[in-house]
């Protein structure tokens, strides 16, 4: 038993005192602070333009069409005559809106699934990854379209459709991380001394975990953004007047000889998901400081 | 490894990359610039070769290069003798005869006969062939009896007389017909040879045409080579030897690939980049008037549409058509206020639009404010209506622009909505009327009034407003079966004027198509064909 | 080894037999019909093209047809392209079809694994250098600007503007029209490939047993070599199967953008064109693909890892 005991004392339970001194390592980083406070910057942006700007975010103005950026027009203006600028913002909610409500779904059942699967093992492991694998079949447009056609058009359902997809991959990584994790010490001393699966799952596994599961998240976001525009091409989820990011940049990638259509969106995206992924990066570091 | 030497191969790697790049010779040289090959974009690939079956726009393209009519048309859409020579109408109008050219083959060689001509024609009826295009046949004797499986096909009213003579009897004097018998559905095929391969016929190994070209190559989403057919029996007249047709979906990618030089002709173009084309191919981008209508169906199943006559003429009288060709969609097109197009059968139901047309905006934006309130909407008691269509850039930008027109106009008492659908799904709506304002449109087969007339009349398919007026449905049957040209185009006016002021649909624009035509391409009479039936035969390159 | 393959195909097949099952039904409840169209069918059309391909059927016999089918070999007929076998479209026997989506993967995966190899371990084994923080930017700048911006971006510039190379189409499969697509993919997977590489190098590193070794006082060279690579690849290997497999059935955009007759634009078209047939025929395909490229990964582990053993 006295091995038990200290093997626990060598890898440290995640207490309190374990998830400050995360937070001050993470502070020290100074990218992943400086990524932080942009993408704090960005959603603050993306809730007050549309709030406050002068022209709706679906104002057409046939008289302005197609107009590059200019004094009145910051980012320029699409074929209807749309302001971009307030678009790229609005857009910028949904898409937040999207990516956090997805990854937030693909993280709870991904980790959940895949941890169990990983450290249960055996016949359960096997059928549940198979239960992946046939899900991993079905074509995605269909998914999409027998969504739209039974439940008709939501956000919401768009949510479910892109986690769907996605929670298919993540249980896949966490399974095999938790497979690696299953044999360190520290858990099977903790298997010996009769901790409850759940808790060993809950306590051990999972936290760390997350190392891997925040950069995958990172990693998978921009994904999701694109699979989001290719559901409003189905009619589900954002529809116009209605924009996001995603949709934004498929038009702009349309017609680059109209470069203000793609760059205005297309840099967006790429600051919000290089902060995202610094950050991701910074807290896997400081999750993890070896 | 060191990583000295790691940082070497990826530069060597990538440097190599680069001179193989340069060393590549232009793309412009690398397109064949032959003058033996043109290379058509022909918008999305066939779904099927098969003329009796065929029903698409991307066939007919097809079609009118592998097989050939009893007539045929020249560039203006004018009806010439096709493999047929000559014909013969009876005073009556309902009896043709047509006399095959002599000597004429098939492009294996054997001759084609009047048998053959019957049985293209009896396919077109055969219930087993199930062909959507057997409308085509609907005047002919006997034709919808064997279409319901009633009667045996050779009660068809085609006759062959003789080997060269063929009889075709009608129950209607159609002064269309001769176009009718140009069309793809009626070309003519090999019956030794389908009868021989059934379904599989139409592989290139196999196909047998009677046209200006055969197919030598089919990729699925790859292209199409046609090669010319030297037993056409005008082939002296065909300039080029090889057609490549591709079916590039994608505008822009088009686009780009001609700008390589890649494509001789385009088959559309970007909708977003029309100023700019003008612009930079002045010569080369042409804008030509369609024989097509774009309008918008109101559901006259829904109870807030059909009885509300007023409602349906405030709802077309405030969309201002106007803004809609010029701003909204600016490529020429002619905003239509009537329910069949100016230019169809070269003028003759010109002159039919709403009087209000002429009106002033303010006059027109005044009464239908004052109909909206007269048909009990108002800020109180607002209307709702979602607008659906098929997901498409030309189709968002007009949803989005009428919508709000009619927001403008109405103001509060009114809460437009859009919702895009895909293709199918969008059908399967508005077939089965699960839509408050949809989106429809019109292309007309061939240059007769008949393409929108019968849009309009009761239980037809096309009437996705599935609206309904007897009166009309009978002047257009006498206006049928009228002898005297004068006095059906007589009743057809009466007829449309009568059915228009019912306001089932909101006519909105008549189509252009637009194209880029290399200027190494010759003998494309672009601008006169207006009904978009192209031959290769009538190209030349330079 | 060869026991072990033989069980892990024939676990798959009841795998494959839920896929199967659970596509068609999912397709067959979808609404819309592969033969409306703009110009809608007489009833009695409707119902003579159902009755031949069997859709007028109660579903459940729909299904044991297809099974019998698919036990001969058989596809079945596409519904778009009206008559013609599925087995022919999707393997064409001149170019075409599967055959280019194949070739290039196969192109894509030859260039992207070593580039990415190679990279992601440089950057590894030089944690928190400016070429480090390179590669993990540049591999969030290319999962951020997805193959949608770059497809075109590079016709733009490459085809259009300098023209070196075509804009788009097969040719004949020559260097010319494949350079673009096959650049796009690569920069697409590459990078996840290198920051695999990278993470996995990071950990082999921190590991006990280098550490052992590098306090013996082995050289790094050796060290490298001998111990760090065999465990680094593993979870590359892993990566790659899956990769392999998503290529061959989802170069979508790609595809498009470059008009390549491949499996994704079949795809796509049958999803559109309600081509179940041709639908079922991709997923079947992906599927089998998909555990073929898992089972070898497997096998490879095996041969890697001896510590693992079925």
């Amino acid at each position: 038993m006295f091995v038990k005991a200290k093997n626990l004392n060598l890898d440290t339970p995640k207490t309190k005192g374990f998830w400050l001194s995360v937070f001050s390592r993470l502070a020290r980083n100074k990218l992943a602070m400086t990524s932080g406070c942009i993408i704090v910057v960005l959603t603050l942006l993306c809730i007050i333009v549309p709030m406050f700007s002068s022209v709706a975010y679906d104002k057409t103005d046939w008289g302005q069409i197609m107009q590059s950026p200019s004094a009145a027009h910051w980012f320029g203006t699409d074929s209807l005559g749309r302001d971009l600028f307030v678009r790229c913002f609005i857009g910028g909610r949904i898409t937040f809106e999207i990516a956090f409500a997805a990854a937030f779904v693909v993280l709870l059942v991904g980790i959940f699934y895949g941890a169990i699967a990983g450290y249960v093992g055996g016949k359960l492991d096997t059928i549940m990854m198979r239960i992946v694998d046939v899900l991993y079949g079905i074509p995605f447009l269909f998914f999409c379209i027998l969504l739209i056609t039974l439940f008709g058009n939501s956000m919401a359902l768009s949510f479910v459709a892109i986690a769907a997809i996605s929670w298919l991959d993540m249980s896949r990584i966490v399974r095999g991380q938790t497979l690696s994790i299953k044999h360190k010490e520290f858990v099977e001393a903790a298997m010996i001394s009769g901790v409850s699966n759940f808790k060993i799952i809950t306590r051990h596994v999972i936290p760390n975990l997350l190392g891997i599961v925040i950069v995958y998240a990172a990693l998978t976001v921009p994904n999701m953004i694109v699979m989001s525009a290719v559901l409003s091409f189905f009619g589900l989820g954002v529809t116009e007047p209605m924009t996001s990011w995603g949709l934004l940049i498929s038009d702009g990638a349309q017609n680059m000889q109209a470069w203000w259509l793609l760059l205005s969106p297309a840099t967006l995206m790429v600051i919000t998901l290089l902060s995202f992924a610094f950050l991701a990066n910074g807290l896997r570091d400081a999750l993890d400081p070896r | 490894m060191s990583i000295k030497k790691l940082t070497g191969l990826l530069l060597s790697l990538t440097s190599l990359g680069l001179m193989v790049a340069c060393s590549q010779k232009p793309a412009s040289d690398l397109s064949s610039k032959d003058k033996n090959l043109i290379t058509v974009d022909n918008g999305d690939d066939a779904p099927t070769i098969d003329p009796t079956i065929s029903q698409d726009t991307t066939s007919s393209r097809v079609l009118y290069d592998l097989f050939e009519g009893l007539t045929s048309f020249d560039q203006s859409q004018k009806t010439i003798p096709g493999l047929a020579e000559k014909w013969e109408v009876s005073p009556d109008g309902k009896t043709y005869t047509f006399h095959l050219r002599s000597g004429i083959k098939f492009s294996d060689s054997s001759p084609i006969t009047a048998e053959d001509v019957v049985f293209s024609w009896q396919r077109l009826v055969d219930p087993k062939m199930a062909s959507p295009y057997s409308i085509l046949a609907n005047n002919l004797v006997n034709a919808n009896k064997i279409i319901a499986g009633k009667l045996p096909l050779d009660q068809l009213g085609v006759k062959a007389l003789d080997a060269q003579t063929i009889q075709i009897n009608l129950i209607n004097p159609d002064s269309s017909f001769l176009q009718i018998c140009a069309m793809p559905n009626v070309a003519i095929m090999s019956k030794a040879n389908v009868t021989k391969f059934g379904q599989a016929w139409t592989n290139p190994k196999n196909i047998v045409t009677s046209g200006a070209y055969t197919l030598s190559e089919w990729i699925i989403q790859g292209h199409m080579l046609l090669t010319k057919n030297p037993n056409y029996y005008d082939a002296k007249s065909v300039a080029i030897e090889k057609v490549n047709i591709l079916p590039i979906v994608d505008t822009n990618s088009s686009l780009n690939r001609y700008k390589t030089g890649e494509i001789d002709i385009t088959h559309w173009s970007p909708v977003d980049q029309y100023k700019q084309l003008k612009l930079d191919y002045p010569t080369q981008f042409h804008t030509v008037t369609q024989e097509g209508l774009s309008y918008y169906d109101l559901n006259m199943t829904l109870a807030k549409f059909k009885n509300n006559p007023q409602l349906r003429q405030a709802l077309s009288m405030a969309v201002d058509r106007q803004a809609i060709v010029k701003e909204v969609l600016g490529q020429g097109q002619i905003p239509a206020y009537s329910y069949a197009t100016s230019t169809v059968e070269n003028g003759k139901f010109a002159g039919l639009d709403y009087p209000w047309a002429s009106w002033p905006r303010d006059k027109q934006i005044a009464t239908a404010q004052e109909l909206f309130k007269a048909a009990g909407y108002g800020p109180n008691n607002p209307l709702k209506l979602m607008i659906n269509y098929n997901t498409n850039d030309g189709n968002k930008k007009l949803a989005l622009a009428i919508g709000s027109m009619w927001q403008q106009v109405f103001g509060t008492g009114i809460q437009v909505t859009q919702a895009n659908q895909e293709w199918k799904t969008f059908l399967k709506a508005r077939n089965k009327a699960d839509y408050d304002v949809g989106r429809d449109a019109w292309i007309a087969d061939y240059n007769s009034v008949d393409s929108y007339t019968n849009l309009y009349q009761c239980g037809n398919l096309q009437n996705n407003a599935k609206s309904c007026n007897p009166e009309y449905d009978k002047l257009i049957a006498q206006a049928q079966a009228s002898q005297d040209p004068e006095q059906r185009v007589k009743l057809i006016r009466q007829a449309l004027q009568l059915v228009q002021n019912d306001y089932a649909i909101i006519p909105l624009y008549q189509y252009t198509y637009t194209r880029l035509v290399s200027p190494r391409v010759k003998g494309y009479d672009i601008d006169a064909n207006h009904l978009d039936h192209v031959m290769s035969k009538w190209y030349k390159l330079d | 080894m060869l026991k072990f393959a033989v069980k892990r195909i024939l676990v798959s097949i009841p795998t494959l037999l839920a896929i199967i099952s659970l596509v068609f039904f999912l397709v067959h409840i979808t609404p819309g019909n592969p033969f409306d169209g703009e110009r809608a069918l007489s009833p009695e059309a409707l119902k003579s093209l159902m009755a031949q391909y069997r859709l007028d059927l109660p579903i459940w016999q729909q299904y044991l047809l297809y099974l019998n089918d698919l036990i001969h070999g058989s596809f079945g007929i596409s519904m778009k392209y009206l008559g013609q076998p599925i087995n022919s479209l999707l393997f064409p026997d001149n170019m075409g079809g599967f055959w280019v989506t194949l070739r290039l993967s196969i192109y894509t995966m030859i260039i992207a694994v070593p580039f990415g190899i190679i990279l992601g371990a440089y950057a590894g084994l030089h944690k928190n250098s400016w070429f480090d923080k390179l590669v993990v930017s540049s591999n969030i700048f290319f999962t951020a600007v997805p193959t949608m911006v770059t497809g075109p971006l590079f016709v733009l510039i490459l085809a259009v503007t300098l023209q070196l190379f075509p804009a788009g189409g097969w040719g004949d499969g020559d260097f010319a029209h494949l350079f673009l697509p096959v650049l796009v993919l690569v920069l697409a997977y590459s990078p996840t490939i290198a920051f695999v590489t990278r993470g996995s190098i990071i950990d082999v590193l921190n590991s006990n047993y280098i550490r052992t070794a590098r306090a013996k006082g082995l050289p790094t060279k050796k060290i490298l070599f001998k111990h760090a690579i065999k465990p680094a690849i593993l979870p590359v290997i892993s990566l790659l199967g899956p990769m392999f497999a998503g290529i061959l059935v989802g170069a979508v955009v790609t595809e498009q953008i470059f008009t390549l007759p491949g499996l994704g634009v079949l795809t796509t078209n049958a999803a559109t064109n309600r081509d179940y047939n041709m639908i079922m025929a991709i997923t079947i395909l992906g599927s089998i693909l998909t555990i073929v490229f898992n089972i070898i990964v497997d096998l490879l582990y095996m041969l890697l890892d001896p510590k693992i053993k079925q």
